[in-house]
């Protein structure tokens, strides 16, 4: 190439500085973390067994400290083809064979991870019939040309080994702030939390995750359901096809669970990954306005619908298709099988709003402890979300159709703080409210008697 | 929440005295850090300013702040001042924000309250502040958690129960798996309101060491005090230094004091039930020679052995009859 050529000529080719640094800023920490267990549990998935527990067997256990990172599981691994021609290459080559419902896409969770929790990380994996390790210094790796990793011994131990497949990641020399970071007991107890709720599916499966040594507990969503067809969540069950003719399965359950604000809202599950939980955000449908009338169809998020539960899964062999976002942070609102899934949401919530609604107004009228309709919800028993029905419509009694005892009325007054006090001591009550109470009962026996 | 002076003498606490008096004793260690005299002292003075008078009597400290949040007062606290102390009349939220941060100071955040978010954000505007030296100490009241009293009186059917409505306040990144309803009463939840304390600390200081422009800053426990004057109260002692200090630190050989436990267990402030003559007869053969053992009588084994940790910091009660 003569000289000319190369002077008009832009040399546009990427640093692998800079490539490490965008690829790395684009997800929090503990997103990161999840994606590496969303990797080994897409492993299990192919060792999956039948019958109520599919994952039992399975195991993931994450260490981390100021030092250093580590995640190993038993869940299969993958070969050193695999590893070879896309596990490391940034981006997914087209062609390359697929988890049907996989959770890891995009080709990237495992890179971002490595380059963002720190500089020098170790990735060993074995299979039944193959093994390899990979042992990366990324300083050095990056001032050399040329986008290769090679490959360095394979040393089989007790944790993986072909006889015992899976997966072993260690990342050390942690940036500053990521070591510190995985430090603290905060940051350990939110990646407890998340896995616990994120992938809450697969732990009631059977699949054992240990953070730091500690066993993360399988939790379910409970709905109301009573025995006889008085009270009934809704659910519908549909297929949409998109314009690729991959199927997606939809399955939307709205109903009434146990008053707890932490756990009420929209949660929406993506093949068995919890996106989304207790979402109270227009995402989901709260604060819903319709647009020609301005009348309020769904309203914002109170504690009223402390009770609300709503559930929409998504399932597709085609782990692209299910309306995600490359972090598995939220939805994807601009994925038309959201848009079409959204519809049916909000129509199925309304019912539920409408009783919650009255479930209020009954309290209100009647007070807490009166309340017959809150005395009927309060009965009813609870159900797990995995052992509800294909199909079902939401059925809750009317108000006015509850036995109900004498008409109570409320009393509200304000009296000063000193009074107070000293009656609370005097008639030996530890409340306000039982002041007020118990004075109404001592007048009305003296004035009226029994 | 009615202020605590008005429900509780502070002149009686005979555990609160001891306490105060461990305190100074830790706060006079820090003479390798320079002139104990040039620290700032900042605490909740109330209107008795016990902790005031002592630091000042017995250390010579001069710049001191007393943050009084209950506005009210101020009539009754100006006039109750021992000496000239200047009050911030606000709450510690606001107040702590304008200290002079860049003088060492010995903090005594001695809340009347149980475990709180707000309790746990002051300890984050002090631990991102703090310079190499501060010494940080942190009381809170753990009788019982206030989530727990509401779940026992709410007796409406499915109310939620006291560890979620502890959780709903704290959120879940701050309270572990493991914690439970018997970890909200009592002395485990004086332990776990230690825990909490030292968490948010830690989780603070990662945040101010990752930017890289501050110098980093570290911190040890120092120690851990549990008493009942009437209510549990729990406390931690916390000191932040720089690594270059890590030697100052380690002079200030804060495991030579007289109460610390061997091992790290909080020290429990227990006051012993003795006659004024019994008290006589202990003290009278301590300090215990090396080897040797307590001649009790008929003084009972157990107070006797309290006595003898803590009789340096105990008060001396006398009824003065006319």
């Amino acid at each position: 190439m003569s000289k000319t050529q190369v002077i008009q000529e832009i040399d546009a080719e990427p640093t692998k500085g800079f490539f490490v640094e965008m690829l790395t800023r684009d997800i929090g920490l503990e997103q990161a973390v999840l994606d590496l267990v969303d990797n080994s549990i897409d492993g299990a998935k192919g060792l999956i067994g039948s019958g109520e527990k599919p994952f039992e067997g399975r195991k993931i256990a994450l260490e981390f400290s100021r030092e250093s990172f580590r995640i190993v599981d038993n869940c299969g691994g993958f070969t050193s083809e695999a590893a070879r021609t896309y596990a490391f290459k940034f981006g997914k080559p087209t062609g390359s064979p697929r988890t049907p419902h996989s959770i890891g896409q995009f080709g990237v969770g495992m890179k971002r991870a490595l380059f963002k929790f720190g500089h020098q990380f170790s990735v060993r994996s074995a299979t039944i019939d193959d093994a390899w390790a990979v042992n990366v210094n990324v300083p050095e790796w990056e001032t050399q040309s040329g986008w290769r990793f090679p490959w360095a011994p394979f040393v089989p131990d007790e944790n993986v080994s072909p006889t015992s497949p899976g997966t072993e990641i260690i990342v050390r020399e942690l940036r500053t702030e990521v070591g510190l970071k995985f430090s603290t007991k905060i940051f350990e107890n939110a990646i407890h939390q998340l896995i616990k709720s994120k992938h809450r599916q697969f732990i009631a499966g059977g699949l054992e995750i240990k953070v730091n040594g500690h066993h993360v507990d399988a939790t379910s969503l409970y709905l109301l359901v009573s025995e006889d067809t008085s009270f009934r969540p809704g659910i519908q069950e549909f297929v949409i096809k998109d314009d690729s003719e991959e199927e997606i399965k939809v399955r939307i359950i709205v109903g009434v669970g146990q008053s707890s604000p932490p756990q009420a809202g929209w949660y929406v599950v993506c093949n068995g990954r919890v996106v989304l939980e207790a979402d109270r955000r227009a995402v989901t449908g709260w604060g819903l306005i319709e647009e020609q009338s301005k009348s309020v169809v769904i309203p914002n998020y109170h504690n009223q619908f402390s009770r609300f539960r709503g559930i929409v899964t998504f399932d597709s062999n085609d782990s692209v298709r299910v309306p995600w976002n490359t972090t598995k942070t939220d939805v994807d609102q601009d994925n038309p099988i959201w848009q079409k899934t959204f519809g049916r949401m909000t129509e199925l919530m309304r019912p539920v709003i409408d009783f919650l609604n009255e479930l209020d107004a009954d309290i209100d009228e009647h007070t807490r402890e009166h309340s017959p309709l809150l005395a009927y919800v309060s009965k009813v028993t609870t159900v797990k979300a995995e052992a509800l029905p294909t199909t079902s419509i939401f059925t809750a009694p009317p108000r006015g159709s509850l036995y109900r005892g004498p008409k109570t009325v409320k009393i509200q007054y304000a009296k000063p703080v000193d009074e107070v006090r000293l009656l609370m001591k005097e008639l030996e009550v530890s409340s306000a409210k039982a002041v007020g109470e118990k004075t109404f009962e001592l007048i009305y026996e003296s004035m009226v008697g029994e | 929440m009615t202020a605590s002076f008005k429900r509780i003498d502070y002149s009686l606490r005979p555990a609160k005295h001891a306490e105060r008096r461990m305190l100074c004793d830790v706060f006079r260690r820090l003479k390798p850090f320079g002139r104990v005299e040039e620290y700032v002292y900042v605490g909740f003075g109330s209107i008795w300013f016990a902790d005031f008078t002592l630091m000042h009597r017995s250390l010579g400290i001069k710049d001191m702040i007393s943050i009084e949040q209950v506005e009210t007062a101020r009539e009754r606290i100006e006039d109750n001042k021992p000496f000239r102390i200047p009050v911030d009349y606000r709450q510690s939220k606001y107040a702590l924000l304008d200290l002079d941060w860049k003088r060492k100071q010995f903090l005594w955040l001695d809340y009347d309250d149980p475990l709180s978010v707000n309790i746990l954000l002051d300890l984050r505007t002090v631990v991102s502040r703090a310079c190499s030296g501060t010494v940080l100490s942190v009381s809170v009241q753990c009788s019982r958690a206030p989530q727990y009293a509401e779940a026992e009186q709410d007796t409406t059917p499915d109310a939620p129960n006291a560890v979620d409505r502890f959780i709903t306040v704290f959120g879940r990144q701050r309270v572990s798996p493991e914690v439970g309803a018997k970890d909200l009463v009592g002395w485990p939840f004086g332990k776990l309101s230690r825990a909490m304390l030292i968490q948010e600390i830690h989780s603070e200081l990662a945040i101010r060491n990752s930017s890289h422009a501050d110098i980093e800053m570290c911190c040890r426990l120092i120690c851990e005090i549990e008493y009942e004057d009437g209510a549990k109260m729990a406390t931690i002692s916390v000191i932040f230094y720089s690594p270059q200090d890590e030697s100052i630190m380690d002079q200030c050989h804060f495991e030579g004091l007289d109460f610390m436990p061997i091992t790290a267990t909080p020290i429990r402030i227990t006051v012993p039930k003795l006659t004024g003559r019994e008290f006589k007869r202990l003290e009278s053969q301590l300090p215990l020679a090396h080897d040797g053992q307590l001649v009790l009588g008929t003084i009972p084994a157990a107070d006797a052995n309290h006595f003898a940790k803590m009789y340096r910091y105990l008060p001396n009660f006398a009824v003065l009859e006319g």
